[in-house]
């Protein structure tokens, strides 16, 4: 036994250093897309979703013929919303699995170590969910089709203030969610812009159910309105919670309402907040419904950003690698995509209308302002 | 805003207390922490979940089977990570339930999904003002359960046979044993009810904050160990008045300090008490 | 010589055997350490922000991170001297805890979203060599009068201090070396992510650290560096796995307690003198 154990771990040791890649098919007749994501961790939702949207995108393309006559595979590639599983699993993607494109990563943290590292070894890098700012500068093979919150918040302070006419709000912070320490600078400068004051700024923690006494603090404070910049699931709760003891004031929100799940937990306590987003689930456009209706068909539940965009992201890709001509990945071939990818424009998407610029690797989109009305999504007037 | 704060901390306190209470069982008994406890916190929340939506029964029932559910998981862990491991080392027993613990936190997030769900059924939230602060039926009925169950817990253990049998094997195992107690069976036992009031603490929770999450027993789980640290391992009452004053000081220091700390505040305490009075602030049964 | 991939995987074993020696030493003076981690975060933040703040060197920031570990490693093992087993386990968890908070909490540092743009400068080269030097100090302490010491007061403490061994100076000296080192590790590992966070130093890694001592063997030296390397490659070989990587993780442990929970590698294993009998098929002489 003793010896059976140690032996046996040697062998593992070669064997990943040296063994087979563990593959379903050949790379010959295949296009392989890398997808670093978080498929475990706190962050897996998201990643979850990402890998959705990408798997009915893929079945689209596919049942179409194709890329070029060849079929997509997605590898996953799991990090955790670990930076150090991040540089591991996309390192492997470049050197030993000869992916073509990576579609990733999924947080502001794993893309910011990532995208160096595709970059030097000139691999295009899409991620279609990180919003932190600055992930694309200076690095010409890495794009984005998600909206960065530093874009989008002035929209939604603008129309906010226009609506609710608020002069100084509450805000909100998940003290350690990178995310959200980032999004409240980002309100705060905003709303400097705009001329509002920030009454209060109170703070809780990712992961946290008991929100009792942050809402009682709230309420002391008699708000205007309130800004959250946390994920959907605590957000739902504050608001929940506010709702109970009597806070009526109008909410504003982030990236993290833009999960439909915060509606089943929220419910009516959502009422009249609103938030920019870059996907309007209720969107009439036809290319929207089909899609809601796929995903729901297929996985059971409704399409959240996350499915819109990696959707949006994996057929941008796809037309990319059209109009580059190459299917094999060498870094010309790759370089020769990124020239491709960054000369599209105006490429109707779920998420909306997606234009590339040269130097520039964020997506120009359209931000939509949406509100929560008798239940239903819709754009706030 | 006080009598408020104190209102919401005794709910908090309680539900504590009571997985507190699983912790300090299995550490009187065996001198072992089963740091997958926060998980069987979790499964609890997540069966009476089940039970109410695919079994379709009623809140009450879904309590019971939480609680039942638990119970049989702890004595799973207890047959797995304990009795084969525990004559071995005391690090043995808590590398297994650290497994554990990774094991089942990621089970439930493939099998529940990663993402928070809540119990579909609405109680009723009204309020009802009592002078100062506003108290919910909800936050009623979950007190009234949990010291409910706390002082059926310590008749329990004080005045049957089994309780007795409990003390003294956490007294001494060998002793027990040759006063016939059958130790192996008492351990069992012992699991089972520690879990089944941790299981009991996470259908609580999950209706009284409207969430449940495969996360959720991962800073609990961490909390009552400073609970136990601070009530003095091994000992009951302390478990008990230790959870509800970490419910109290949690919520206090959101009120009054920034709540960014609150985390902070909670282990310092465990730390400092640690350092001046190791056997915790009740004492700790003798090991 | 090798590949990118193959290159990067090699640097986080020699990280990581470097922390599981960390952890190891403080572990020989028959200390529990569960916070490990937050030394290793002590000294990335503090090389990390002295290159950014003070353009320092790379060897002048590192040896600094590593000596802030150190004090801070002193200022912890000092108090907590008569804490035993697992309430010095609890209390090092505890000191994790509040670090991470702290960190997160203040702004200078990043808090939340942690530092960015830190210079690459680890490579193989520097991981290695230390390791190396690390590897033949283990093995020259084995015999020393530090490592008898060691070794006696990890078995019967009170029988060591009868003895007339002063076990508060070799205790004390243990837990700062040992933060010392995780220290140090953390330097090297913010200089080869290049971006550090308060997430990337909690209690979670702690365990992780934990587990390498545990599954490797802390019987020798040889047994956490075994450990290291196995779970650092644990998640590169299991990711085919994809999202059932963690349930597989997880129940490896309980397995690997149930089956052989001293860890692989145990004094037998690495015996030179059980070795060489068994291939000179002496007597009734087995594999170790």
């Amino acid at each position: 036994m003793k010896k059976g154990m140690v032996l046996g771990m040697c062998f593992l040791l070669a064997f990943c250093f040296t063994g087979p890649r563990v593959r379903v098919s050949s790379a010959a007749d295949e296009i392989l897309v890398g997808n670093a994501s978080s498929l475990t961790g706190t962050a897996a939702q998201y990643g979850i979703s990402t890998y959705e949207g990408l798997e009915v995108a893929m079945e689209e393309i596919n049942a179409a013929g194709g890329i070029l006559g060849k079929k997509i595979q997605i590898l996953k590639g799991d990090d955790s919303g670990d930076p150090r599983q991040a540089v591991n699993v996309v390192q492997k993607f470049i050197t030993k699995d000869k992916v073509l494109v990576i579609i990733g990563a999924e947080l502001t943290g794993t893309t910011r170590v990532t995208g160096p590292i595709s970059n030097q070894g000139q691999m295009v890098q899409f991620t279609a969910s990180a919003t932190g700012a600055g992930l694309t500068d200076n690095l010409p093979y890495v794009f984005r089709n998600a909206l960065p919150e530093a874009y989008a918040i002035p929209f939604v302070v603008d129309a906010a203030k226009k609506k609710f006419k608020m002069g100084s709000v509450v805000i909100l912070t998940s003290y350690n969610l990178d995310y959200s320490v980032d999004l409240t600078k980002i309100y705060e400068k905003a709303l400097s812009a705009s001329g509002i004051k920030v009454q209060d700024k109170i703070s809780y923690a990712e992961g946290d159910i008991d929100f009792s006494a942050q809402v009682s603090k709230i309420k002391a404070l008699k708000p205007e309105a309130v800004v959250m910049t946390g994920y959907y699931q605590e957000s739902a709760q504050l608001m929940i919670e506010m709702r109970k003891q009597g806070i009526n004031c109008p909410i504003l929100g982030s990236n993290g309402f833009n999960d439909p799940k915060i509606l089943d937990l929220a419910g009516k306590a959502m009422e009249g907040s609103a938030w920019a987003s870059g996907f309007f689930p209720d969107n009439p456009d036809p290319r929207v419904r089909k899609f809601v209706a796929k995903v729901q068909e297929k996985y059971k539940k409704k399409p959240n950003q996350f499915h819109a965009q990696a959707y949006d992201a994996l057929w941008i890709i796809a037309e990319a690698i059209k109009r580059a001509g190459v299917t094999e990945s060498t870094p010309e071939n790759r370089t020769k995509i990124r020239d491709a990818l960054s000369r599209i424009e105006k490429f109707p998407g779920v998420s909306g209308t997606h234009t590339f610029r040269a130097g520039k690797g964020d997506a120009e989109k359209s931000v939509f302002i949406l509100t929560l009305r008798d239940g239903k999504y819709a754009l706030l007037d | 805003m006080l009598a408020q704060q104190l209102v919401n901390g005794l709910t908090l306190g309680s539900t504590y207390a009571l997985v507190a209470l699983g912790f300090t069982l299995v550490f009187g008994i065996l001198g072992m922490i089963n740091f997958a406890h926060g998980e069987i916190f979790m499964l609890g929340a997540y069966m009476a979940l089940l039970l109410v939506t695919v079994g379709k029964l009623g809140i009450f029932w879904a309590l019971i089977g939480g609680m039942v559910g638990a119970a049989i998981l702890g004595m799973l862990i207890e047959r797995v990570s304990f009795r084969p491991l525990r004559k071995v080392s005391i690090l043995a027993p808590l590398i297994s339930t650290i497994g554990l613990s990774i094991f089942l936190r990621s089970l439930a997030q493939i099998v529940f999904g990663a993402e928070s769900t809540r119990f579909p059924v609405n109680i009723k939230t009204e309020f009802y003002q009592v002078g100062p602060f506003q108290i919910s039926l909800l936050q009623i009925i979950i007190l009234a359960i949990s010291f409910g169950l706390m002082s059926v817990f310590q008749v329990f253990i004080q005045k049957t046979k089994v309780g007795k049998a409990m003390r003294a094997t956490s007294e001494s195992l060998y002793t027990a044993g040759l006063l016939g107690i059958p130790v192996d069976r008492i351990i069992l036992l012992s699991f089972a009810v520690a879990s089944a009031l941790g299981g009991v603490a996470g259908v609580l929770v999950g209706l009284n904050f409207n969430a449940i999450s495969p996360l959720m027993g991962k800073m609990v789980g961490l909390k009552g160990l400073t609970i136990i640290i601070l009530g003095g391992m091994g000992n009951i009452t302390g478990a008990m008045v230790g959870g509800l004053f970490l419910g109290f000081v949690e919520v206090l220091s959101v009120g009054y300090l920034t709540s960014s700390y609150r985390d902070a505040v909670a282990f310092a305490l465990m730390f400092l008490v640690l350092l001046i009075r190791p056997t915790g602030l009740f004492g700790r049964v003798a090991k | 010589m090798f590949d990118a991939y193959t290159s990067q995987v090699l640097t986080f074993i020699g990280i990581n055997s470097i922390l599981a020696l960390s952890l190891y030493i403080t572990a020989l003076a028959g200390q529990l350490s569960v916070g490990h981690a937050a030394f290793m975060g002590i000294g990335a933040y503090t090389s990390a922000l002295l290159m950014a703040k003070l353009g320092w060197p790379f060897f002048l920031t590192t040896a600094c991170g590593a000596v802030a570990g150190g004090f801070f490693g002193f200022c912890i093992g000092l108090p907590t001297l008569r804490l035993k087993d697992l309430y010095l386990a609890i209390a090092t968890l505890a000191f994790n805890i509040i670090w991470v908070v702290m960190v997160m909490n203040i702004e200078a540092f990043g808090g939340a979203l942690g530092i960015f743009n830190v210079p690459k400068v680890t490579n193989n080269w520097i991981v290695y060599l230390s390791l190396g030097v690390l590897l033949l100090s283990f093995y020259r302490l084995q015999d020393s009068r530090m490592g008898r010491a060691f070794r006696a007061i990890e078995e019967d403490e009170d029988a060591a201090r009868a003895m007339g061994v002063n076990a508060v100076y070799y205790k004390v000296y243990a837990f700062t070396l040992g933060a010392f080192l995780a220290a140090y590790a953390g330097a090297l590992y913010a200089h080869f992510v290049t971006f550090i966070s308060p997430h990337d130093f909690e209690v979670d890694r702690s365990i992780e650290i934990l587990l390498f001592v545990v599954l490797g063997g802390g019987q020798t030296f040889i047994g956490p560096v075994v450990g290291a390397v196995l779970l650092t490659l644990a998640p590169e070989v299991l990711r085919f796995l994809a999202e059932y990587r963690l349930l597989v993780y997880g129940l490896m442990f309980v397995v690997i307690m149930l089956i052989r929970h001293e860890g692989l590698i145990e004094e037998d294993t690495i015996s030179w003198k059980r070795w060489s009998r068994w291939l000179r098929r002496e007597g009734d002489a087995s594999p170790p």
